[in-house]
């Protein structure tokens, strides 16, 4: 009977550590993918000063913009460094109105000849776009590992395992709503 | 898919062709007599004497029956040798006419990786191929019967590709087919294999999961960087390589997940594989076989060089090597 009871608590030891390792190497790859989110959150916002040095140089009357961009920015590096499940959301959501914002300023900058023909705002736009390309693609990776990861902290039995070592499932990295609507500069220009 | 050869060539050359062809097969005909009439009485005579017997017995009894074994390889071999010897000396002659004949694509044919010029056999041959693919030394890789040419700006290559996996007693066929390969230069992209499900995980790569349920039925796609490889395989690139699937497999006859096309991407080109279970670019009559109309053999060889510059164009029509070249 203790034979049996020893062998049965055994079994149990090892699923529990075998889902406990698979949720831990999960959790891994989500950080190791969030990290890469990360990292081109810090290259976007290190050029975002360059493209609004130049543009402040031909764009006066739009401050509000200018200074919403910064605003966004700097809460961006703010929330950045608490690392919960809920500031990851809003930093998501953040970063989704930043790239709105900054679409919109770039089609503002349609509208003037003399900054549509500044060199180095091409190639500051060039990186940017080439940042944004990045980060798409970091946000498909990361949220492979976000699906991986809920879909083990919400399925029995490693939902219980998950509960134990308090691992919570993270939010995933959704495209800015409207992101597909074609800009209307004409509306920033009033 | 029949091709019709020009008529530049169709009598005289053909003719002295064929000439050229006959004689190729009669010296091999007269050599395969002469191995023949040497290996048949010596058999014949320790047959007879008994010393095969003995000897049989003799590595039976000191358990080298691989020596028996190798000695058959090598007799096999040597009988072999003229029909192989054929068959090149054949291909030989008619792949000039299969270059005039396809001289929109700049064609040449190397007749295998020693011939090839040397920056296709850095580029392609051992880095894409070896490195990328199997991942070192656990293959080895024979390449036959290459083309290199140019369609539409692009550059490319086909060869007829074998490779084999070491190790085993027996050495298992891992990959064997045709390739397609597109050289350019581009260093901000990381290297991405595309392979169809159930053929074996590269060497030292990381499984990329890719959010296209069609993709990952038919797909597996591996690479260095999870965040590279993803920004090379957009949903648009996805999609293409899945339209360049069905594309192919329209070319090669009805769709069959065996016949799916394997890709490999890296800085320095780009590479296409398709399996095929037979040899491409071969000369299709044997060495007992009748040589007076060649245009037969011609078009088959044409018809495959075509069906696999299809390839490229296919990728071109689904825009693939847009965001790559």
């Amino acid at each position: 009977m203790l034979f049996a009871f020893i062998f049965i608590l055994l079994i149990l030891l090892a699923v529990f550590y075998y889902l406990y390792i698979s949720l831990i190497k999960k959790k891994n790859t989500l950080k190791n993918a969030l990290s890469g989110i990360e990292v081109q959150f810090a290259k976007r916002a290190d050029l975002i000063p360059e493209i609004l040095t130049i543009v402040q140089r031909y764009i006066t009357h739009e401050k509000n913009m200018m200074e919403e961009i910064t605003k966004l920015r700097s809460k961006m590096n703010e929330l950045k460094k608490k690392n919960t499940p809920n500031a990851i959301e809003g930093e998501f959501e953040l970063s989704n109105l930043l790239e709105q914002r900054m679409t919109n300023l770039f089609a503002l900058a349609e509208n003037y000849p003399d900054l549509k023909a500044n060199k180095s705002l091409e190639k500051t736009m060039d990186i940017y776009h080439d940042i944004e390309e990045n980060i798409a693609a970091a946000r498909r990776f990361y949220n492979s590992a976000v699906e991986e990861l809920n879909n083990a902290c919400e399925i029995f039995p490693s939902s219980f395992v998950a509960g134990l070592i308090n691992i919570k499932p993270y939010p995933f990295f959704e495209a800015a709503k409207g992101a597909d609507k074609r800009v209307k500069a004409a509306d920033y220009i009033k | 898919m029949t091709t019709k050869v020009s008529p530049y060539n169709i009598k005289q050359e053909l003719y002295k062709a064929a000439k050229a062809i006959k004689l190729s097969r009669m010296q091999n005909i007269r050599l395969l007599i002469i191995i023949v009439a040497i290996c048949l009485p010596v058999f014949m005579l320790m047959l007879l004497s008994g010393v095969l017997v003995k000897f049989v017995m003799y590595c039976h009894e000191n358990n080298k029956l691989d020596f028996i074994a190798f000695i058959a390889v090598c007799i096999s071999c040597l009988i072999y040798w003229p029909f192989m010897k054929y068959k090149q000396q054949a291909k030989n002659i008619l792949m000039p006419f299969v270059c005039e004949n396809l001289k929109e694509y700049e064609i040449k044919y190397y007749k295998d990786e020693k011939t090839v010029p040397i920056e296709f056999r850095r580029s392609y041959l051992h880095y894409s191929t070896t490195e990328t693919l199997y991942g070192g030394d656990r293959f080895l890789l024979k390449f036959d019967d290459i083309f290199a040419g140019v369609y539409e700006n692009t550059t490319f290559m086909l060869a007829d590709i074998r490779a084999t996996i070491k190790g085993y007693r027996r050495r298992k066929t891992s990959f064997q087919g045709v390739s397609v390969y597109i050289p350019y230069t581009n260093e901000n992209i990381s290297n991405v294999i595309v392979r169809r499900r159930s053929a074996e995980k590269p060497n030292k790569s990381q499984r990329i999961k890719l959010e296209d349920v069609r993709f990952e039925k038919y797909f597996d796609a591996y690479g260095d960087d999870q965040i590279l490889a993803r920004k090379l395989l957009t949903p648009r690139m996805i999609e293409n390589i899945i339209r360049l699937a069905a594309i192919i497999n329209n070319i090669k006859g009805p769709i069959r997940p065996e016949q799916l096309p394997e890709f490999i991407v890296t800085k320095k080109g780009m590479a296409i594989f398709i399996r095929s279970s037979e040899d491409a670019y071969e000369y299709n009559k044997g060495l007992f076989g009748k040589v007076d109309d060649l245009t037969g053999a011609l078009e088959k060889i044409i018809s495959e060089v075509k069906q696999t510059v299809a390839i490229i164009k296919a990728c071109q029509k689904v825009e693939l090597l847009d965001k790559i070249c």
